[in-house]
């Protein structure tokens, strides 16, 4: 049995909903539950869990709560999660009072004088104006939100460029300065390598893989997603550069994201070629080859990270690679010994780039990838909900993310694919990526591993789980114990997210 | 003496004899005085509070007869209305001037007894008198420094007063000091 309750013009942040969701959901009775803002998108994912939406009527405005299981205890769970709502048990009673946080910039700025940079993270149609507001007022930008208009991005962009002010973003997840991560980012050590990314998940896989080879990072700077698209022309991407080139503290330049636009990889390129110092270029899934006069060209990220951290040691840039490539044997032993697999590849990503090169890799060795943002147009999914052939989806997406918690704080609607991906007969492996560090799930591989199991019970060994952890042992939810817990569920952990899409690959080709 | 002493409705009131040489260890007294410019930017922001939901009071109002409108309004043993309004004569009688005497004046010439609870009642009376609580003498003593933390402390100790009594109270004192220092600086120039 199932209830739903609309409650219009009402607010809360997604953390509020997702921790209200989970003590229902763990009343007795309760089979699932849900609190939601009523986007498109969400409606969709309360149909595809199997609620009946035609009874209400719902603006993307108005929160829904949606409840099933014991038909004796719904209307208490729709209850207590209104209570829950007004007072969140969670919230500490008493106890020392909070400091007021200012409300305006205005406010903030006269609280903070000195500061240089503003982050941003409100709904995308406002944002591009409160950058603005903050470039005005002497600001850098990191430009968390998304869904910002790309007119209004590029009107952003050249007044930063006027001012000589960074904004980073729009749809900056992750940033580090002088060794210092905003938003989500991994703790790793402070280094000579600085890296300019579209910023997200490539920029925490070179990171992380950098510091897993001993290498630190002094300055991520992520320009967003479009800026290297023509229309943007790559501003920040060009200052970026520019200003790391100029800094002497900085010894290797990385330069990581999707193929540019020709006309701004060529500026890119002239700009780097002038510089004194190596840089490397990671353009996932890139035509450009072959390494010129201390410009280092990649198509993957662990090989980007591993390159630049070969020139960091002053080590050979042939051996790093010669070692990816003896990793790459041992990948087909173990496929070798756990595979083959029959039927199809599915991955439920996360991370957009982390997806991007998965995509690129499983190409190459499987054949056509669908996607929600897939490589060729003519792959798009019909329904991002509904998986055909090889598909790999990205749950960050905008249709994912609009009213709801981002898949690497929320996990929960990845860990119920698994098995509705479990009940396909034709499914062979399963791919994910678990991103960890500042501002992810405070336990991913718990809640993750729990899907695995329940989807094993479907599918029993019919299915191959493989996954890579873009963390390290330092960040708050440890790399190593999250490995444990997923390898504890039969989950196959390599060491990158290029391995694990190898591996996938590997199990199902033979 | 070191507890109050017991009474009941109906006994006569008598003298409390005082200690001779006492430690006064709070002070009520709203000396006169006015913020740093620094924190005008937060002042500003402040009477916005007044617009949240629970508070639903209005931002500026235009008038003495309208803030007397206040009175009353809200549920609680202080009305976020009385609330405001006690925010706003703490304000004036800090940054004190001709002007918000004036005002001040006319509030009470407007202002009629048993429209509110006692303890409203009181409170604003208190501060008509040039009196406060230990709180809101902590933000303005802040208020008239230049350290950050000792701003935010003090405005976040107040505004979680009550459920909203504290918000209330600081839009109201935020547009007391948004009129205050517009008339000193219409002296001024």
């Amino acid at each position: 049995m199932q209830r739903l309750e609309v409650m219009p013009r009402t607010y809360y942040d997604s953390i509020t909903l997702m921790r209200v969701a989970k003590e229902i959901t763990g009343m007795e009775g309760i089979e699932n539950a849900s609190l939601s803002m009523g986007t498109e998108a969400n409606l969709r994912i309360l149909a595809a869990a199997g609620f009946d939406l035609s009874e209400i009527n719902v603006t993307p405005n108005d929160l829904v709560i949606a409840v099933s299981g014991e038909d004796a205890v719904l209307d208490e769970a729709l209850s207590k999660a209104k209570e829950y709502l007004a007072n969140p048990p969670w919230k500490k009673e008493g106890g020392k009072s909070e400091s007021y946080k200012p409300r305006s910039l205005d406010g903030a700025i006269s609280v903070l004088p000195e500061a240089n940079i503003a982050m941003i993270s409100v709904a995308g149609r406002y944002a591009g104006d409160v950058a603005l507001d903050c470039l005005h007022r002497g600001l850098n930008v990191m430009l968390y939100s998304d869904n910002v208009p790309l007119e209004k991005e590029i009107e952003i962009k050249k007044l930063a460029r006027e001012k000589g002010l960074f904004v980073m973003g729009p749809d900056c997840g992750t940033a580090i300065v002088r060794g210092v991560a905003m938003g989500m980012a991994n703790i790793c050590p402070t280094g000579p390598v600085s890296i300019v990314a579209a910023a997200g998940t490539g920029l925490q896989e070179v990171h992380v893989q950098l510091a897993k080879r001993g290498v630190g990072t002094l300055h991520g700077i992520g320009t967003g997603g479009r800026d290297v698209r023509a229309e943007v022309g790559g501003i920040m991407v060009e200052m970026a550069t520019e200003r790391l080139l100029e800094d002497d503290e900085v010894e290797v330049l990385v330069v990581i994201g999707k193929p540019p636009a020709p006309e701004v990889e060529k500026k890119i390129l002239e700009r780097i070629s002038r510089g004194d110092k190596p840089a490397v270029l990671g353009f996932i899934g890139g035509e450009s080859r072959g390494d010129r006069d201390g410009v280092y060209i990649c198509t993957e990220l662990e090989e980007t990270a591993a390159v630049a951290a070969a020139l960091a040691k002053g080590e050979d840039v042939a051996e790093a690679r010669k070692e990816l490539d003896s990793a790459e044997e041992s990948l087909r032993e173990l496929a070798g010994k756990h595979g083959p697999r029959k039927g199809w590849l599915r991955g439920l990503y996360s991370g957009g780039t982390l997806c991007y090169e998965a995509q690129v890799i499983a190409k190459e060795l499987l054949g056509p990838i669908h996607s929600n943002t897939p490589l060729k147009k003519d792959l798009k999914l019909e329904d991002s909900l509904t998986s055909v052939e090889h598909t790999i989806v990205d749950f960050g997406e905008d249709e994912f993310t609009q009213g709801r918690l981002h898949p690497m704080i929320d996990v929960s609607l990845r860990a119920g694919r698994f098995v509705e991906e479990a009940k396909d007969p034709g499914v062979g492996v399963i791919l994910f990526d678990v991103v960890i560090g500042y501002g992810c799930n405070p336990d991913p591989a718990r809640e993750l591993a729990e899907g695995v199991l329940k989807a094993k019970a479907v599918a029993g060994d019919r299915i191959a789980f493989v996954a890579s952890i873009c963390g390290t042992e330092t960040d708050p939810q440890n790399a190593a114990r999250q490995r444990s817990i997923l390898e504890d569920a039969g989950v196959l952990v390599c060491e990158s997210n290029a391995r694990a899409a190898r591996l996938a690959s590997y199990l199902l080709k033979g | 003496m070191t507890e109050l002493p017991c009474v009941s409705e109906g006994d006569e009131l008598f003298s409390i004899p005082l200690p001779e040489a006492g430690t006064i260890v709070f002070d009520p007294v709203i000396k006169p005085g006015m913020p740093a410019s620094r924190w005008r930017p937060l002042l500003r922001e402040w009477i916005f509070l007044a617009c949240d939901p629970e508070l639903s009071l209005p931002a500026k109002p235009e008038s003495v007869e309208e803030i007397i409108t206040l009175l009353g309004l809200g549920p609680g043993h202080t009305p976020a209305g009385d609330d405001w309004i006690a925010g706003w004569v703490v304000a004036l009688r800090w940054c004190r001037s001709v002007r918000t005497d004036a005002l001040l004046d006319e509030f009470s010439a407007f202002r009629r007894e048993g429209v509110t609870t006692w303890l409203s009642e009181s409170i604003i009376s208190d501060a008509l008198e040039g009196r406060t609580w230990a709180r809101p003498l902590k933000l303005i003593e802040a208020l008239q420094g230049d350290f950050m933390r000792e701003v935010l402390d003090a405005a976040g100790a107040l505004s979680q007063w009550g459920h909203t009594s504290g918000r209330a109270w600081l839009a109201g004192f935020a547009s007391g000091l948004e009129t205050a220092l517009n008339h000193k600086k219409e002296i001024s120039t």
